[in-house]
């Protein structure tokens, strides 16, 4: 009966495949190959009586990278608007997955706490972070929200929006995981900014934001409050006090990516040096550090190069889109994903405090590299259908206090 | 339409992404600039910082310079020795329950992260007795190898622990000091750091700690077979004794082959009371100790800044600067008193370095440099023969009831019959300068200072602690008289035809005072006692004050302390430097450069005084041994050395030689003329008689020689601590300064001997210089007397 089967109706009528999605999935493909190899680089021993600590992880990766691939292209195959419909079940079942997470007397082989995190569920063979799928999740239902809506250019308008940001944002915060909490509040913001909702209320929304960000302080846990302090310290020049223990992960970073040099160093020296200067989280969270020294400044710039072309294929297709939720899914997931690129970049170069944030593609990581696959096949999906020749272009408002 | 409206997008929303894409375009310019000044600007530093990771530096052991004495003796060496040390964690019973925590963990570990942390205490609680039981049972066992009781054992530990404490403790508040001084530097006004904040692990607390200290191999090789046997145990077993836990350390001890040397002392030719045809053996304790010194173990802060072996780079990372320098974390043996401590930067070495490179597998190694050998003019075994004949089973440096004399001061209460008398004695090879012998008795063996060191710094009369022959001032009495000679005839204030008269006090109208010792003792005077008046051999001869009161008239207070000061006595004279003196430590100096009062504030009377080597003047019997050599060269100085390395220094006072030549035929006439104060000593008989010996008896031998007795300030001390300093001596140093060559030829060696509190020049130094001369015959440095004819007792051939 395949036959009869309307497919077009799954997939849409008019599909091309002239679009500028295909910088983005370039980059997601060259960003991906360059974070295996900064994997085996950082995990690799650098002479045979070494022993090898975190083996295995190149294959894995290569596995979640056919994974991610894969549901990248599950995404982009059937038309967004069958997506869309999966928005908020899939949100409710992403925040169910995080209460569990809290839930004490789960079992710590099924939540194993790491540093202190209940934000992994043990599926076996990998683990699973539900916060990563929340954020495509949360993206979906916040473009659902804003689809065909225009009371969000007044100042209630923003409460709703704010509301549905705050459960997600609080029950990773319990976890606690403040670094990928803080993911929601830019893609909310960019969201907003690309609904149309008006610039001088956002810009007394961030104002107020950044007062209470730093009303907070007191509020941080006591290691949070360190790490801020540490990095105060390093950027001031004082490289001693807590260069063995707060500042240890930064100034090493910092130090494995100024030996890097403009070129790089090669190979085998890479490799050493990764190993034997010891940083911690070299395969994850501080993978930026790596892909610098060996490939220099100017591998740096050409990683952050490919985020910004990723970027540009997003923007491109949201552009050239006409169709509300495709529109702001693409600009909610571009400002997750630069917002992590930011973070984790200036962690590695000692501009933040190490909060655990992921490099997007390049660090280790399956429930990581399957949330920026799909974020790529939302890309491409949008991208394939080309737009409605009467439609009418959304989110376009007349006024004149706005741009 | 302006170029800027042409270019903005029509759509709203397209000019929102267009407001997006700035922020994130902008945003990209701070963390590449920031990867361009970490990769361009600071690539270079950074690289080499990264760099270091990949090396292993570990510091190997050299061996310190030996000091040897002129023919080669070893006095003090490194010799390899074994130390056992338990590592600390073992020591304060921390491992116990770091063992239990681990066991818990096993036990419970798929609950193990959800519990919290009392949970957790509770069930190591439950597993740590086991572990306790194996720790008692690894203190058993090294109790019982090394041969000492567990309470011992207890106690060192104890001391470890303490020390270890005191260690972390100041660890800590330095670095947080430290911390304070780099983030005030850093800029940031103010700045604290709490204790809290500087709390660190410090090394000691990780590492093992000598607990039984240079054992013998055979105990040596018994802990290292335990250590085997634990590591030849299977994986899984819990021993405390391996990985690390008991170590038996390969090392070095400074050693000291002369500190205990037993001498042989010939009394044949004792005076007769002390005379005895059989030998004595004494034992010498520390031979030269003052001179060769001791070391230390520890690493003082001056030491580090002073050589630092470590230094700390502005990334906070740390470097070696030195490797001879010091570092507080080290086992070290430094120079702390004497040789050991003035040539450390020779003897101290280079340790080597290994480095292992990681990436490479390479590893290269910088040998040890061991330190260099420091070679004295010493000669121990006339050191301990010198040494051996102040000890008081001898009897020389003994109270004796022949020592007191009818001028003996009754103001003065004499030493009771029986006590033990300190002193000093030098012997100067007159040809080189060397100093051949440097006594001071008391002295001390390295075992003593270690087992009991209250022995050495607080027994407030012996004083073995110091050094007297450089150290201790003495007025110099009679001595003086030959060197006063020689510099009034020398300035042209006296000539060798002049007779001067004696009359028994300098000044006619003042009879009890400014006497000469004739008139105190005998109520007459050398003009009497002779005939005649006298010259300047008879002065010397006779020891006249009243001629030499007039010398030091005639000089006044300008001349005669100019002459002192040429003669190497006072701070103004050129010094000896000997090297026992740590530049470093100006206040600490051992070498005592004498005393003589500042000439314009001097008054006549003072200089008449100085005349007969009383008044403001003090000096050491090294001074008195220079100034005999250098009257023996006929005014050639050369300042005496102490080691082999350090360059001749010559001085030539231009003396005249006529001075020269009266005083030398003084000064042998003081022996050979029954007029001369050191030709005779004098014993009541038991039958009430009284008989004579002469002070020196070795006739193939030219002796001259001068005795002192020198007025002395008493020895004061707070002893029971009330307050109130106790007279615990009086009287007057003993002093004889002799030089002595083969019979008719010049002199080859200047003695000086004094005994502190001894009384009579004569009567206590004399014999016991009469034995120093012995000591020199029997080191073949000067030729033994002719055969005794048979039938014929050696005193009686010599009296003869």
């Amino acid at each position: 009966m395949r036959g009869d089967f309307p497919i077009h109706l799954l997939v849409g009528r008019d599909l091309t495949f002239r679009h500028c999605a295909w910088l983005t999935v370039a980059a997601s493909l060259a960003l991906s190959l360059v974070g295996i190899y900064a994997i085996d680089v950082g995990t690799a021993p650098a002479a045979p009586p070494m022993p090898v600590t975190l083996e295995g992880l190149v294959l894995r990766q290569s596995l979640f990278l056919l994974v991610g691939i894969c549901a990248g292209a599950a995404i982009a195959v059937p038309h967004y608007r069958y997506v869309r419909l999966l928005a908020w079940p899939a949100m409710s079942i992403a925040l169910a997955l995080l209460v569990f997470l809290l839930i004490l007397f789960v079992p710590a082989s099924l939540v194993t706490p790491r540093n202190g995190a209940r934000a992994w569920i043990n599926l076996g063979l990998v683990d699973f972070q539900p916060a990563e799928v929340t954020k495509i999740a949360y993206v979906m239902v916040l473009a659902d929200y804003f689809r065909y809506r225009k009371n969000h250019r007044t100042v209630w308008g923003l409460v709703p929006p704010a509301l549905i940001t705050l459960v997600p944002v609080v029950l990773i915060t319990l976890q606690p995981d403040l670094g990928t909490a803080i993911l929601f509040i830019p893609s909310l913001l960019a969201i907003l900014v690309a609904a149309g909702a008006r610039l001088n209320h956002l810009t007394w929304v961030v104002l107020i934001g950044m007062v209470a960000g730093l009303a907070s302080y007191p509020l941080l846990k006591p290691h949070q409050k360190a790490r801020i302090v540490g990095l105060i310290n390093m950027v001031q020049g004082n490289n001693i006090t807590g260069a063995d223990d707060i500042n240890y992960q930064s100034i090493t970073a910092k130090t494995l990516s100024g030996a890097g040099g403009v070129s790089g160093t090669p190979d085998d020296k890479s490799r050493a040096l990764v190993q034997f200067n010891r940083l911690p989280e070299r395969h994850n969270d501080m993978i930026f550090a790596v892909v610098v020294n060996r490939f220099g400044m100017l591998g740096g710039l050409a990683v952050l190069g490919l985020y910004v072309l990723w970027v540009l294929g997003a923007l491109l297709t949201a552009g050239a889109s006409k169709d509300p939720f495709g529109r702001l899914v693409i600009v909610g997931c571009a400002a997750i994903l630069m917002t992590q690129v930011f973070i984790n970049v200036g962690m590695n170069l000692g501009l933040l405090p190490i909060i655990g944030i992921t490099l997007p593609f390049v660090s280790y990581g399956g429930s990581s590299m399957l949330t920026v696959w799909i974020m790529t096949g939302l890309v491409v999906s949008v991208a394939m259908r080309r737009p409605q020749r009467l439609w009418r272009p959304t989110f376009e408002f007349s006024g004149e206090d706005d741009w | 339409m302006s170029m800027l409206q042409r270019l903005t997008p029509a759509s709203m929303f397209n000019r929102r992404l267009v407001l997006l894409a700035g922020p994130v375009l902008l945003g990209l310019i701070a963390p590449a600039s920031r990867l361009a000044y970490l990769t361009v600007v600071r690539g270079a530093e950074l690289h080499a910082k990264a760099e270091k990771a990949l090396v292993s530096e570990r510091l190997l052991p050299t061996i310190r310079g030996k000091i040897l004495d002129r023919k080669g003796r070893v006095l003090a060496q490194d010799r390899p020795s074994f130390d056992i040390a338990v590592n600390y964690r073992l020591i304060t019973g921390q491992w116990a329950f770091t063992q239990a925590l681990k066991r818990a963990k096993r036990a419970h570990r798929p609950d193990w992260v959800s519990m919290s942390r009392e949970q957790r205490l509770s069930a190591a609680e439950a597993f740590e007795p086991d572990f306790q039981v194996r720790l008692e049972e690894m203190w058993d066992t090294i109790s019982r190898t090394a041969g000492i009781g567990r309470d011992e054992l207890e106690q060192r530990k104890a001391a470890v622990i303490d020390r270890v404490s005191r260690m972390a403790a100041m660890h800590v508040e330095n670095k947080r000091i430290a911390d304070e001084e780099r983030l005030s530097r850093a800029g940031q006004a103010a700045a604290e750091v709490s204790l809290s904040e500087a709390d660190k692990t410090i090394r000691e607390e990780v590492i093992p700690h000598v607990l039984l200290n240079n054992v013998d191999n055979r105990t040596a090789f018994a802990f290292l077979r335990l250590t085997q046997e634990a590591a030849a145990m299977p994986k899984d077993t819990i021993n405390p004794m391996r990985d690390g836990g008991l170590e038996v350390v390969n090392t070095a001890t400074r050693d000291y082959p002369l500190d205990l040397a037993d001498v042989p002392v010939d009394r044949s030719t004792f005076p007769g009371p002390l005379r005895s045809p059989t030998p004595l053996t004494v034992r010498v304790e520390g031979v030269a100790t003052h001179v060769v010194g001791w070391v230390r173990g520890r690493v003082l802060a001056e030491d580090k800044d002073r050589r630092p072996m470590w230094q700390n780079d502005p990334d906070g990372s740390v470097k070696l600067v030195d490797r001879g320098g010091y570092d507080p974390d080290m086992p070290e043996t430094i120079g702390a008193a004497g040789i050991e401590e003035a040539a450390e930067a020779t003897l101290r070495g280079l340790r080597g370095l290994e480095t292992r490179h990681f990436d490479t597998g390479e590893v290269s190694t910088l040998p040890a440099e061991p330190g260099k050998d420091v070679r004295l003019t010493i000669d121990a075994m006339l050191q301990a023969r010198i040494q051996a004949l102040f000890a008081t089973q001898v009897g020389l440096a003994v109270v004796q009831p022949w020592h007191r004399t009818a001028a003996t001061d009754t103001k003065k209460p004499p030493l009771a019959v029986g006590t033990a008398l300190a002193g000093a004695a030098v012997v100067i090879d007159i040809d080189s300068g060397a100093i051949l012998a440097l006594v001071s008795y008391p002295s001390f063996s390295h075992a003593t200072l270690a087992d009991d060191p209250g022995a050495v710094f607080k027994d407030p009369v012996a004083m073995p602690w110091l050094n007297r022959a450089i150290s201790q001032r003495y007025a110099p009495g009679s001595i003086v008289k030959p060197l006063v000679l020689c510099a009034a005839t020398t300035a042209g204030l006296y000539t060798p035809t002049e007779r001067i008269e004696c009359t028994g006090h300098f000044f006619p109208d003042k009879p009890h005072s400014f006497q000469c010792w004739t008139q105190k003792q005998f109520h007459t005077n050398h003009t009497i006692m002779l005939g005649r008046n006298l010259d300047g051999c008879d002065g010397i001869m006779g020891s006249c004050n009243i001629f030499f009161f007039e010398m030091g008239r005639r000089l006044g207070p300008e001349g005669i302390t100019d002459w002192y000061t040429r003669f190497g006595v006072g701070r103004h004279a050129e010094r000896w430097r000997l090297g026992l003196d740590d530049p470093q430590k100006p206040a600490e100096a051992q070498e005592y450069c004498g005393h003589l009062p500042d000439p314009s504030k001097s008054s006549a009377s003072e200089a008449i005084l100085m005349g007969i080597g009383q008044g403001p003047i003090d000096w050491t019997p090294l001074h008195a041994a220079d100034v005999y050599a250098t009257v023996a060269r006929y005014g050639v100085r050369i300042v005496p050395r102490l080691r082999e390395d350090v360059p001749v220094r010559t001085i030539d006072l231009h003396l005249d030689p006529r001075a020269v030549e009266q005083a030398l035929e003084g000064l042998r006439l003081a022996v050979a003329d029954e007029h001369g104060t050191s030709h005779h000593l004098s014993f009541d008989d038991p039958d009430g008689g009284s008989r004579r010996e002469p002070v020196f008896d070795h006739p193939q031998l030219t002796v001259r020689a001068k005795s002192g007795t020198a007025d002395a300030a008493p020895l004061m001390a707070d002893t029971d601590q009330n307050g109130v300093k106790d007279r615990l001596r009086e009287g007057d140093h003993s002093w004889c300064v002799l030089l002595v060559g083969p019979k008719d030829d010049r002199a080859k060696y200047a003695v000086a001997s004094v005994v502190d509190f001894g009384g009579s020049g004569g009567r206590v130094a004399g014999p016991l210089a009469n034995q120093i001369i012995r000591t020199l015959i029997d080191e073949g440095y000067l030729p033994p007397a002719p055969p005794i004819p048979a039938g014929a007792s050696a005193h009686q051939a010599t009296d003869n």
